[in-house]
């Protein structure tokens, strides 16, 4: 079961940061100083995604309620296109097929002045078996 | 068209006007916060914060107890005797009310400047920076 995030009226971040994820990979070293590295999967994992909003309250109320339904980081996540935005199909390739998107911290909601909040939410692609 | 000028306005203490006053200048002001989504190639902003601070010269009379009232509110501390707060500046683009009413600004505030000068050969001035305490209020 995934959780799905609620109907945002945002048009999309206000800022976006993804990192790609790791190989899980291991650095053997001799006594000399040579060594090898040895993998151990042949798919990246935890990718990380962040994100700021500026959104008003129903949106931000959303946000909160995601992170509640999915109980945190237990449950997937299907993240909207509006997360995207500005990102052109080209850059897909960046974000692999089998990983899958949970909460990484819980969201942080800044409020800035009546109606008005700041919020950035960091999630993590996580490989499951 | 009716064109007013530096005779038509003023600059009131309370309910009292400061005789001589120079020139003043009230500047209301809001905050753009930027909401620019990506994909955007426009900026886009909402509304923030208003804010407002003027500035007057008055000059100086030490037989005006009012202004001087006003003018030492600066070296009283909250709490203080003879401290008065908040202080309650008017200021009239159009005091005589001609031809319709408007151009007036109603604030309170304290002072955040008060800079004495002394020159020869000119009268002696006191120019007063105001930062307004909430919402003013009057308008155009």
């Amino acid at each position: 079961m995934a959780t799905a995030f609620g109907s945002l009226d945002t048009c999309g971040p206000t800022r976006r940061s993804f990192t790609p994820g790791r190989y899980a990979t291991k650095r053997f070293n001799s006594i000399s100083g040579a060594g090898t590295t040895r993998l151990y999967g042949s798919k990246a994992f935890d990718a990380t995604l962040q994100m700021s909003f500026l959104l008003n309250d129903a949106d931000t109320c959303t946000i909160m309620k995601c992170w509640d339904d999915a109980y945190g980081g237990y449950d997937i996540l299907t993240l909207p296109e509006e997360f995207f935005a500005g990102s052109s199909s080209v850059l897909d390739c960046t974000i692999p097929d089998y990983l899958n998107w949970r909460w990484a911290e819980p969201p942080s909601v800044e409020s800035i002045l009546p109606g008005r909040s700041r919020v950035q939410i960091n999630l993590v692609a996580t490989l499951d078996a | 068209m009716t064109v007013l000028t530096g005779a038509d306005g003023q600059l009131m203490y309370g309910s009292v006007a400061f005789a001589k006053c120079r020139d003043w200048s009230i500047t209301v002001s809001k905050d753009a916060l930027e909401d620019t989504c990506l994909g955007d190639f426009d900026r886009t902003y909402v509304e923030g914060l208003r804010g407002a601070t003027g500035s007057a010269t008055l000059l100086y009379d030490p037989s005006n107890t009012t202004a001087n009232e006003f003018l030492n509110s600066v070296f009283l501390t909250p709490g203080e005797a003879g401290y008065v707060a908040p202080s309650e500046l008017t200021f009239k683009m159009n005091r005589q009310n001609y031809p319709n009413a408007g151009g007036t600004f109603e604030c309170t505030g304290f002072i955040t400047n008060v800079g004495p000068s002394v020159s020869v050969g000119d009268v002696q001035a006191v120019s007063v920076s105001f930062q307004v305490n909430g919402k003013p209020t009057g308008g155009f």
